[in-house]
C-alpha cells in the first residue's frame, strides 16, 4: 500500500503539506501570544524607563510657558 | 443645553518642531481638485515611517500612565483581529437579514452604535489594501463627565479605554465572521491601519464630517 503512494510522486510535482494537527495549532497560538506579551511588555518598560525624563521635562516646560522640541524625542516609543 | 469655554486652557502649545514636516494638508491635497487616496500623516501604526512621526513619539511618552494601559490593552485585544476563515461557508439567502444579525451581535457584544457599509476605494489609504466588500463600523459611548476637560490625563484615558473596548468587540465580531466562512478583518485603531474610519463611519449614516476633520454625531 505504501509503495503505490510513493510511485504516485514524480520529481517536480507540487505536493502540499499535512495539516497541522490541533495540538501544533495550539502550540503555535501559545507561542504567538507570548511572543505579543513580550512585545507589550516591552512597550511599558520602554514608557517608565524612556518616558520618564521625557514627561519630567514636558510637564516642567508646560508649567514654565517653554517649548519641547519634539524632534530630540527618542526611538522607539510605544504604538498604539 | 449650553457650552460654556474653559478659560483655565493654557495658551499656545508646549510643543514644537525645531525643522517641521511637510505639512498633512499638502500631504493629502489641500485645494488639489482632482481626487486621490489620502496617506498617512500621524498616528503609525508601526508599519510606515510618517511625516509626524516625532509628535507621534512624544505624545505616545507624554500619555498617562492609564493610557498607555489601555493602549497595551487594545494590542491585546486585536491579537486575534485576523484569521483563516472557515472551510464551510454559511450562504447568504438574505443580505438584509443577516445585516441585522450582524447588528444585533455587534449591539450584544457592547456596541452602541453599528453600521454597515460598501467599502470603496477611497476609504483605503493609498498603498494599502483592504481586500473586502463590505465594512462594519461600530461606535461606543465614552463618559461625558470624563470628556469634560479634554486634553486632560482623564480624557485621554477614556478615550484609549474606548479604543480598546471597541477593539475587543470589532476582534470577536471579526472572529464570528471567519466562522461563518466569510473572511473578516478587524480594524481597531481609528487613524492607523488600512482603512479611513471617519469616511466609513460617515457613510454607515452616523452623523456628517466637521471643520475641524472629526465626526459629528447625529
Amino acid at each position: 500500500m505504501r509503495e503505490s503512494v510513493r510511485s504516485r510522486y514524480e520529481p517536480g510535482m507540487r505536493t502540499v503539506s499535512a495539516k497541522p494537527r490541533k495540538g501544533e495549532e495550539r502550540a503555535r497560538s501559545l507561542v504567538d501570544d507570548l511572543l505579543l506579551l513580550l512585545y507589550i511588555g516591552k512597550l511599558g518598560i520602554n514608557y517608565v524607563l524612556v518616558g520618564r525624563p521625557i514627561r519630567k521635562r514636558f510637564r516642567e516646560l508646560q508649567r514654565s510657558g517653554g517649548k519641547f522640541y519634539v524632534d530630540e524625542t527618542p526611538s522607539p516609543r510605544p504604538r498604539g | 443645553m449650553r457650552f460654556r469655554l474653559r478659560d483655565d486652557i493654557p495658551r499656545g502649545t508646549t510643543f514644537a518642531y525645531r525643522s517641521p514636516p511637510r505639512s498633512g494638508n499638502e500631504i493629502n491635497g489641500l485645494g488639489e481638485r482632482a481626487s486621490r487616496r489620502a496617506s498617512h500623516v500621524f498616528h503609525n501604526d508601526g508599519t510606515d515611517s510618517l511625516p509626524w512621526d516625532a509628535l507621534d513619539r512624544l505624545f505616545s511618552y507624554v500619555s498617562s500612565w492609564k493610557a498607555v494601559l489601555y493602549i497595551m490593552k487594545n494590542i491585546w485585544n486585536l491579537r486575534k483581529a485576523t484569521g483563516p476563515a472557515a472551510v464551510v461557508r454559511r450562504e447568504v439567502a438574505d443580505p438584509a437579514a443577516m445585516t441585522r444579525e450582524i447588528k444585533d451581535r455587534a449591539r450584544a457584544l457592547g456596541a452602541d452604535l453599528v453600521g454597515v457599509t460598501e467599502l470603496k476605494p477611497d476609504h483605503v489609504y493609498a498603498g494599502h489594501e483592504a481586500p473586502y466588500r463590505f465594512v462594519i463600523s461600530i461606535g461606543v459611548r465614552m463618559n461625558r463627565e470624563k470628556m469634560r476637560n479634554v486634553p486632560d490625563d482623564t480624557s485621554a484615558g477614556e478615550v484609549m479605554r474606548v479604543y480598546a473596548r471597541i477593539g475587543a468587540i470589532a476582534s470577536t465580531l471579526s472572529e464570528e465572521i471567519r466562522m461563518m466562512g466569510w473572511p473578516a478583518r478587524a480594524y481597531g485603531n481609528p487613524n492607523s491601519g488600512d482603512v479611513l474610519h471617519i469616511p466609513i463611519a460617515i457613510d454607515c449614516g452616523f452623523g456628517e464630517l466637521g471643520k475641524h476633520g472629526s465626526l459629528i454625531y447625529g
